[in-house]
């Protein structure tokens, strides 16, 4: 994803801001539970997408300890191999120490899938930005 | 090669535009673009709703600064809801499993 090459990550949490972006997580779900049921039988694409951030989520924070959280080790396995692009262009070898703190809301080290998709909702932001500003310079 | 989660990050995006370009500005979802979006890529958690208004709740819910329309990043809060519900089904789903090893 070269798009988010020139983006520091810490920065673009920081636009979305903190608040924003607990917000997201926390906000009361009067949805009603969606059945599991529904993403076995025939996903449509965003279904598709939602549940390979769950599955990708779980490859990792499997490996050690508690199966549902992302120690720092897990976290940086994932940031390295699912993320190569984004780390590489950044230059800053504290990088995933960073995320890590940025991410760890609760404090307790571990960094659980409510955390998580909270980095993942602000890189697919932030790239969207950057899309819609290519969008905007071929004149469309 | 993207990653499986650079791919998913790719699908939202699309996703949206592919709805969001029908009609008005292409960088939000109208009302009627939301229903589209909803009906064709939710549908099975649209069913799972008892609330006939269903899509003008979450309408409501999702446009934070009351435009109207709704923005990526609005969109993106129901996508994160979403996958968070899904997730502690998912949870509980392994947790039963596991009891039962």
């Amino acid at each position: 994803m070269k798009t988010l090459s020139d983006s520091n990550l810490v920065s673009v949490c920081g636009v979305l801001s903190k608040e924003y972006a607990f917000r997201l997580c926390r906000r009361p779900l009067d949805f009603g539970c969606l059945s599991p049921q529904s993403l076995i039988t025939m996903p449509t694409q965003l279904e598709g997408a939602m549940d390979a951030l769950i599955r990708v989520f779980h490859n990792y924070s499997g490996n050690e300890g508690d199966k549902f959280k992302l120690n720092k080790g897990e976290l940086k396995q994932l940031l390295n191999s699912e993320l190569t692009d984004f780390l590489t262009s950044q230059k800053d070898p504290m990088l995933v120490e960073k995320i890590m703190n940025d991410l760890d809301s609760n404090k307790d080290n571990e960094v659980d899938f409510n955390e998580f998709v909270v980095l993942v909702a602000a890189l697919t932001v932030a790239c969207n930005d950057f899309f819609q500003e290519q969008q905007k310079n071929k004149g469309n | 090669m993207p990653s499986e989660l650079e791919r998913s990050m790719e699908s939202l995006i699309t996703v949206f535009h592919r709805y969001a370009s029908k009609e008005g500005s292409s960088n939000t979802l109208s009302r009627r673009e939301l229903k589209d979006l909803m009906e064709n890529e939710l549908s099975g958690f649209l069913k799972s709703q008892k609330d006939p208004a269903a899509v003008d709740r979450i309408m409501r819910d999702l446009d934070a600064n009351g435009d109207g329309e709704v923005s990526f990043e609005e969109f993106v809060s129901l996508v994160v809801g979403l996958s968070i519900a899904c997730e502690q089904c998912y949870q509980m789903h392994l947790k039963k499993q596991h009891g039962k090893m």
